[in-house]
């Protein structure tokens, strides 16, 4: 994939991350919400693409250091724009598909200038999007307040504490 | 030469990452780096006066770590205050890719850096090849340079392998110049973590393009050894100058029979002497004018001016010497030889070490630099005028001189500012009354061109042979 149509798949996907976000048809002053998207949208299509540079410090200016990392402060914004607004169920899937799907197009360490050539490798995405999906559909159980609210957590908490163990169990064979 | 960095951290290995991108400078047209060498400098082709501060020895937290952890404690924390479920799901994807990245097995605990120099002398705009060797002691990641580039130098490719680094520079001026100094990010091998060895690549020699010359002047007096001109005087050389009677003990080949017949007593042949000459190549370094429009350095034409008369001399078997003022006073007594070149050079090679000028007043001159009758060459661009003191000096010892006048623009004003015309008049008018100061007392004064052959300013001097002063 060439670097212009990264860039521009980047931009695509920050920018419908951020509109996703925002729900503009949800909210109760419509005409406003809907230039507050087209103007978080063109934000986002410009932070969109990846900054490809070394990880040194040129400036102390608040401004200088978030337009460097846009690629950062654009996830996070789209996060908290997607707290504040209350997103249907469908909506909020979309939301949380495009931010992985956005973090891993604009990840350096596996598409910028230091990237070894060829295949990238698959498993990371594919354990992305797997883990947003069980969360997101266990979270979309109406369960809460009933007395089946406690097996998702208690099944939850096991799966934590399993991931925890084998994290731990593996750190320690591989030394 | 050699210059080892080392470091110690955490614990072993884990599979690496592939080769980084190689570069090269794209041939003809606007010069366009490649993203590699982009990324190295940073975007700053400027030469800092000084590299960045030392890193941190110990490993820290790369962007990717940073980046994913945020995301995913952003969502954490909204999903905790605002109490809805599904934002915890914003948050599962770049937790997942962080436990994906995170290494099996510890990081490297010593990290060494050693960079090897192709050659630490070369010419302007010849290229200077570095090697950069990383070593350490488990398996890490990917190598991620940084360069401060040092003055005079220019950076045109960069290959990034598993455990070296290739860089390519050019000589872009002459000088003794810092080649630079390479950051290395050591990552662990999810990129999650860094650590960087600061490798240091030493100095390189930059001698100057001399300009095209190959006139040498003489003056009427040359010293007592054998060289390729012809003196005045009368010796055994190959130029015929006269007869003269034969003297007994003469050699009988050398009898000129068309005037011994005419004149009815034996003549002979009468020959030129033939001498070195002694020469002199006093450079001004006082100051170093910009030309506005081009950016050209009088300094760096002054040098180059000076090493092509300094070849032209040494090529015709003369002695040649030299002397720089300003600053520190630089000399080499007179020698010949090829290799003598290179003596001379590197001796006025610090005049401008790092751009920086010492500046601790004008010496007198030495007497051993300047030989009695030497010929002397001044090279200036007749800016400053302390350099009249300094010919004073050479003019006092009697020895024959000629000022080549290096060539500058004037220095740009702003046209609608009268008093800078005011000032720019007054400054043409200087520079006029040191050439009409200098011609007074007799010197030549001719005028370089850059880029030009020296020959043409040198060629009216071959009509005649330089006299000297008096004392």
């Amino acid at each position: 994939m060439s670097a212009r149509l990264d860039r521009f798949t980047a931009r695509l996907l920050g920018a419908g991350l951020v509109i996703a976000a925002c729900d503009p048809t949800g909210g109760s002053r419509p005409g406003l919400d809907w230039a507050f998207t087209a103007v978080a949208a063109g934000a986002a299509w410009w932070a969109g693409p990846m900054v490809d540079t070394r990880p040194v410090q040129t400036s102390l200016r608040w401004y200088r250091i978030a337009a460097r990392r846009r690629t950062t402060v654009l996830p996070v914004a789209a996060v908290v724009i997607a707290a504040l607004t209350t997103p249907p169920g469908w909506l909020a899937a979309c939301t949380a598909a495009l931010l992985v799907a956005y973090l891993l197009v604009t990840d350096l360490w596996t598409r910028g200038v230091t990237a070894p050539r060829g295949s990238r490798p698959v498993a990371p995405a594919l354990a992305a999007a797997a883990a947003t999906a069980v969360v997101f559909l266990a979270a979309r159980i109406p369960v809460a307040g009933t007395s089946w609210g406690r097996l998702p957590a208690a099944l939850a908490l096991t799966a934590a504490m399993a991931c925890l163990g084998l994290a731990l169990v593996r750190r320690r064979t591989a030394r | 030469m050699t210059a080892p960095a080392s470091a110690a951290a955490d614990p072993a290995p884990a599979p690496g990452a592939g080769p980084g991108a190689a570069g090269a400078a794209a041939p003809g047209g606007p010069r366009r780096m490649p993203p590699s060498v982009e990324r190295a400098l940073g975007g700053n082709h400027a030469t800092p006066a000084e590299p960045p501060p030392a890193p941190p020895a110990h490993w820290r937290v790369g962007e990717r770590a940073l980046r994913y952890g945020t995301v995913a404690a952003v969502a954490l924390s909204a999903a905790l205050v605002t109490g809805r479920p599904w934002l915890l799901a914003l948050a599962a994807g770049p937790l997942a890719l962080l436990a994906m990245a995170t290494p099996l097995r510890g990081r490297p605990q010593r990290i060494e850096a050693t960079a090897e120099v192709g050659s630490r002398r070369c010419f302007e705009g010849e290229e200077v090849t570095a090697r950069i060797a990383v070593a350490h002691d488990g398996e890490a990641g990917r190598l991620d340079p940084g360069v401060t580039l040092g003055p005079g130098v220019r950076l045109d490719a960069l290959t990034v392998g598993r455990h070296h680094l290739d860089l390519r520079f050019t000589a872009e001026r002459w000088g003794r110049w810092t080649l630079g100094t390479v950051d290395i990010d050591v990552y662990d091998t999810g990129g999650l973590a860094r650590r960087t060895v600061r490798v240091p690549l030493g100095e390189v020699a930059v001698f100057p393009v001399p300009s095209h010359a190959g006139l040498t002047p003489i003056p009427v007096r040359l010293p007592q050894r054998l060289g390729e001109h012809t003196a005045v005087q009368r010796g055994e050389g190959v130029e015929v100058t006269g007869v003269h009677p034969y003297v007994r003990g003469e050699r009988q080949r050398r009898i000129h029979w068309p005037a011994t017949t005419r004149r009815g007593s034996l003549q002979l042949n009468q020959f030129a002497a033939e001498r070195t000459a002694d020469t002199v190549v006093l450079l001004d370094v006082l100051t170093d004018v910009v030309e506005p429009d081009t950016g050209t350095s009088s300094l760096d034409e002054t040098f180059r001016a000076a090493a092509g008369l300094v070849r032209a001399y040494l090529r015709t078997h003369d002695r040649v010497g030299v002397v720089s003022v300003g600053g520190a006073t630089r000399w080499l007594q007179p020698g010949s030889g090829d290799t003598y070149f290179y003596r001379i050079v590197e001796t006025v090679l610090e005049v401008r070490k790092d751009l920086a000028y010492r500046s601790a007043g004008l010496d007198r001159l030495p007497p051993p630099a300047l030989p009695e009758g030497a010929l002397v060459y001044v090279f200036t661009p007749l800016t400053d005028q302390r350099i009249l003191d300094v010919l004073h000096q050479v003019r006092a010892g009697t020895n024959p001189m000629v000022v080549v006048e290096i060539a500058t623009g004037d220095p740009y004003v702003d046209p609608d500012d009268p008093q800078a015309q005011l000032a720019l008049r007054l400054w043409r008018a200087d520079r006029q009354a040191m050439r009409f100061a200098l011609a007074e007392r007799g010197i030549a004064v001719v005028a370089h061109q850059p880029g030009e052959t020296l020959d043409l300013p040198l060629a009216p001097l071959l009509r005649t042979r330089i006299h000297g002063g008096t004392r």
